[in-house]
C-alpha cells in the first residue's frame, strides 16, 4: 500500500499541473499513469511504432457506433506528448456562457499567465509557417475572412513535422518536460503502467485508489484528483459508482468532431514537413451562440501516410490515385464547436462512448465543410476531395453549395475527434472549486470540467483550470 | 445547448446495436466452417489471427490497397497480414473479438446480404471490389462501420512500410529507427 496526501490519476496537462502545484506546496503526491513512459530516444517518427505507444487502441478508438474516430492519448504526459502544441485561451464568451463564479476570462487570466510563462508560449514565427498553413492564410485573405497566426509551446523546434507522433527533438514544453520533473524534484512519486480501477470511498469521503500494475493490485491511500481525460476520468467515476446528484456524470461529452477536406494543388505543398498547425480561420466560428450555423473552427491538418490514408475516402486504385498526390495535397479541417452531448459508460474496463450529432450540429458541419471547400478553392486548389462514403470530388467553387444538401449519417462524412471534454462538468458534477459534489476528498482537473465545448484548442485551458483547482485543493488539504 | 442524444438518435443506436448483434451472430454460425484455408508455403503461422482470418485479411488488403498503375508496388497481402498479426496481438481483447467477427462477416456476408454462397476470399477481384463498395456505402450503419475498421487495418499495414513511401513522394522519418 502506498500512502500520500494526494493521488493524481493521469499525468497530462491537468494531472501534471496539479501534481506540480501540490508537490511544490509540500503535499506528498503520487501520480498514477495507466500508460508507459516513452522517452524521447524512442520517438522514431514512425506511425507503426508510435500510434500503439501513444494512443489508446493504437489510435483506433471510436464512438460505439464507429462514426467518429476519437484519438485519445495514453502514457506519461498524456495528450501533451502528441498534440500539436496549439496554445489559445478559451474565447471570453464561451467562458461567460458557463455562468460560474471564478471562471470568466478575467478570473482565469492570472492562471493563463502562469501557464504561458512556464510553458514558454510564444506566437509562431512567420518564417515557420509551412505551405499548408500559408494556403489557409491565402484562402482567408482572398475571401476577406478572419484568420490569425497561432501561438505554441515549443523551444528548439526543428520543424520536422512529426509532432503527432511525439517529438524526437524534445522541443515540446509540455507536462513531461516542464511539470512532472518539477513535481518529482519536490518529492512527487510517479507510477507508470498503473491503471486506476476503482476509487475507494469510506463514509462519504474518497480515501484512495485501487490500481492494477502488471496484474497485481496496488492500493494508494490518499485524497484523489481525477486527471485522466474526459474519457478516462468519467470511466473511473462511473466504474466507482460515485454519487451524482446532478445526474450529469459522464453524460455531457463534447468532442469537437472534425471533417477534413483535401485540396489538390498544382504545386508542391509538402504539408508533412514543418509545424503542422500555425494558422486558424475563425470566420465561421461564432462562439457567442448568435449564429448556430457558424460553429466551425478551421485549421490545417495533415498526417503521415497511415493517417492520411484513413482521412481520404474510398479504397483501391481510386484511393491510391489520391494518395499519390500526397505532396500536392493541402488539408483543412472544420472542427465543430459542438452542442451535441454524448456519454461515456463503463463496458467492463473499457469506455463505451456514445455520441450522436444533433440536427443543429449536422447543419453547422455542412456549413463548415462548405467553408473549407471555399477556402481551398480560394487558395488555388484545382479540386477538392470530400470524405463522403461515396467519395466526392469538387472541381470548382460553383459546386460547393452541394455540400449543404448532403444528408449526414454516421461515417458519411468521416469524422475524427481529438478534443474529448465535458463529462464531469463544473457547476454540476463538481463545484466551482473543482471539488466533487456529494463527496469529500475528490477533485477533477482535466478537460472533463468544461461545461460546454470550447471552440478551440483546449490544452492551455486545461493547464490553466488545473492551476486554479490546484490552489483550492492545496488550500483544503493543507488545512486538513 | 442539447443535454443528451435525441430519442431518435437513441433509437438509431439501438437499432444498429441489435442489427449488428444479429449479423455478427449469423456470421459466427457461418464462420464455423473453417476448412479450405491454407497459408502460402513458407509463411510463418500467425500468433493471434487464425489461418482463416489471415487468408481473409490478405484478400482484403490486396483490394483495399490495390495499386493504380504498374509503377506502384502491389501489396503483398500475406506479408502485410503477417505483420498485422503482431499488431493485432497488442490490441485489447474486446477489439480483437470485434475484428474476428468482422472478418467472418466479410467472408460470409454475401450469404447474408446477397443470398450468395461465395466467400469473399474466393471471389474474383471485381466481385471483391463490388462487395467492398457495398459495405462502404451501405444503408446499414454497421456495415459502413465494419468497412472503415477493416480499411483502417489494411491501410495501417500497407502505408507503414517504407517501400510505399517513395511512390507517395514522402521522405519518411528524419530520425533512424533506434
Amino acid at each position: 500500500m502506498i500512502e500520500a496526501d494526494l493521488c493524481v490519476v493521469g499525468s497530462g496537462a491537468g494531472g501534471g499541473m496539479v501534481a506540480r502545484e501540490a508537490a511544490r506546496a509540500g503535499l506528498r503526491v503520487v501520480v498514477l499513469e495507466e500508460g508507459p513512459a516513452v522517452p524521447t530516444a524512442d520517438m522514431t517518427q514512425r506511425e507503426d511504432d508510435m500510434l500503439p505507444k501513444l494512443f489508446f487502441d493504437g489510435g483506433g478508438r471510436t464512438t460505439a457506433d464507429g462514426a467518429i474516430n476519437v484519438l485519445s492519448g495514453r502514457g506519461l504526459g498524456g495528450s501533451t506528448v502528441h498534440n500539436t502544441n496549439l496554445c489559445k485561451r478559451a474565447p471570453a464568451d464561451v467562458l461567460s456562457s458557463w455562468n460560474l463564479d471564478g471562471w470568466t476570462a478575467r478570473d482565469l487570466a492570472p492562471h493563463y499567465e502562469v501557464v504561458e510563462r512556464d510553458l514558454l508560449v510564444t506566437r509562431i514565427d512567420e518564417s515557420r509557417i509551412n505551405r499548408n498553413n500559408a494556403l489557409l492564410r491565402l484562402g482567408c485573405e482572398r475571401l476577406g475572412w478572419r484568420g490569425a497566426v497561432l501561438s505554441h509551446n515549443r523551444k528548439g523546434c526543428v520543424g520536422s513535422g512529426f509532432c503527432e507522433l511525439g517529438c524526437s527533438f524534445d522541443a515540446k514544453q509540455n507536462a513531461v518536460k516542464v511539470l512532472l520533473p518539477d513535481a518529482v524534484s519536490h518529492g512527487a512519486r510517479i507510477y507508470t503502467e498503473h491503471r486506476a480501477e476503482q476509487l475507494l470511498v469510506e463514509r462519504g469521503r474518497v480515501v484512495g485508489v485501487r490500481a492494477v500494475h502488471r496484474g497485481q493490485s496496488v492500493e494508494v491511500r490518499a485524497s484523489v484528483c481525477l486527471s485522466g481525460s474526459a474519457i478516462g476520468s468519467a470511466l473511473l467515476a462511473r466504474r466507482s459508482k460515485l454519487p451524482d446528484p446532478s445526474r450529469k456524470m459522464g453524460r455531457t461529452l463534447r468532442l469537437h468532431p472534425g471533417v477534413a477536406l483535401a485540396g489538390v494543388f498544382p504545386e508542391p505543398v509538402e504539408a508533412f514537413s514543418g509545424i503542422p498547425q500555425s494558422y486558424e480561420c475563425t470566420e465561421l466560428l461564432d462562439t457567442s451562440g448568435r449564429d448556430p450555423d457558424r460553429r466551425a473552427w478551421i485549421v490545417p491538418v495533415f498526417a503521415h501516410p497511415v493517417g492520411l490514408a484513413s482521412m481520404l475516402p474510398g479504397f483501391g486504385a481510386a484511393h491510391m490515385r489520391m494518395m499519390r498526390l500526397y505532396p500536392r495535397l493541402a488539408v483543412f479541417v472544420a472542427m465543430l464547436h459542438d452542442e451535441s452531448a454524448g456519454s461515456v459508460e463503463a463496458d467492463g474496463d473499457r469506455p463505451k462512448i456514445h455520441y450522436a450529432l444533433s440536427s443543429g450540429d449536422q447543419r453547422a458541419l455542412q456549413h463548415g465543410m462548405r467553408g473549407v471547400a471555399r477556402l481551398l478553392f480560394a487558395a488555388g486548389a484545382e479540386r477538392v476531395v470530400v470524405p463522403f462514403s461515396r467519395p466526392l470530388e469538387l472541381s470548382s467553387v460553383a459546386e460547393v453549395d452541394a455540400l449543404l444538401d448532403h444528408r449526414y449519417r454516421p461515417l458519411d462524412p468521416l469524422l475524427t475527434a481529438v478534443h474529448p471534454m465535458g463529462t464531469l462538468p463544473l457547476g454540476a458534477v463538481v463545484d466551482e472549486r473543482g471539488a466533487w459534489r456529494g463527496l469529500d476528498g475528490l477533485w477533477v482537473a482535466d478537460s472533463s470540467l468544461f461545461p460546454t465545448s470550447l471552440g478551440g484548442p483546449p490544452q492551455l485551458t486545461v493547464y490553466a483550470a488545473a492551476h486554479k483547482i490546484a490552489a483550492h485543493l492545496v488550500e483544503t488539504l493543507g488545512h486538513a | 445547448m442539447a443535454e443528451g442524444p435525441s430519442s431518435q438518435s437513441r433509437r438509431r443506436l439501438l437499432r444498429v446495436g441489435l442489427l449488428g448483434s444479429a449479423l455478427l451472430a449469423g456470421a459466427a454460425v457461418l464462420g464455423r466452417n473453417g476448412s479450405g484455408y491454407v497459408l502460402p508455403t513458407g509463411m510463418r503461422a500467425p500468433t493471434v489471427l487464425s489461418t482463416r482470418e489471415v487468408v481473409i485479411l490478405a484478400a482484403l488488403i490486396e483490394r483495399v490497397c490495390a495499386v493504380d498503375g504498374p509503377d506502384a508496388p502491389s501489396p503483398d497481402g500475406y506479408a502485410i497480414a503477417g505483420w498485422l498479426d503482431g499488431y493485432v496481438a497488442g490490441l485489447d481483447a474486446q477489439v480483437r473479438r470485434d475484428l474476428s467477427a468482422l472478418f467472418t462477416l466479410l467472408e460470409h456476408g454475401s450469404a447474408l446480404f446477397r443470398l450468395r454462397a461465395t466467400r469473399f476470399s474466393h471471389m474474383s477481384a471485381d466481385e471483391q471490389d463490388r462487395t467492398l463498395a457495398d459495405w462502404c456505402d451501405s444503408r446499414l450503419d454497421v456495415r459502413r462501420q465494419g468497412f472503415q475498421a477493416l480499411r483502417a487495418l489494411a491501410f495501417f499495414g500497407y502505408y507503414r512500410d517504407d517501400r510505399t513511401f517513395a511512390q507517395l513522394g514522402y521522405p519518411g522519418p528524419m530520425v533512424a529507427r533506434r
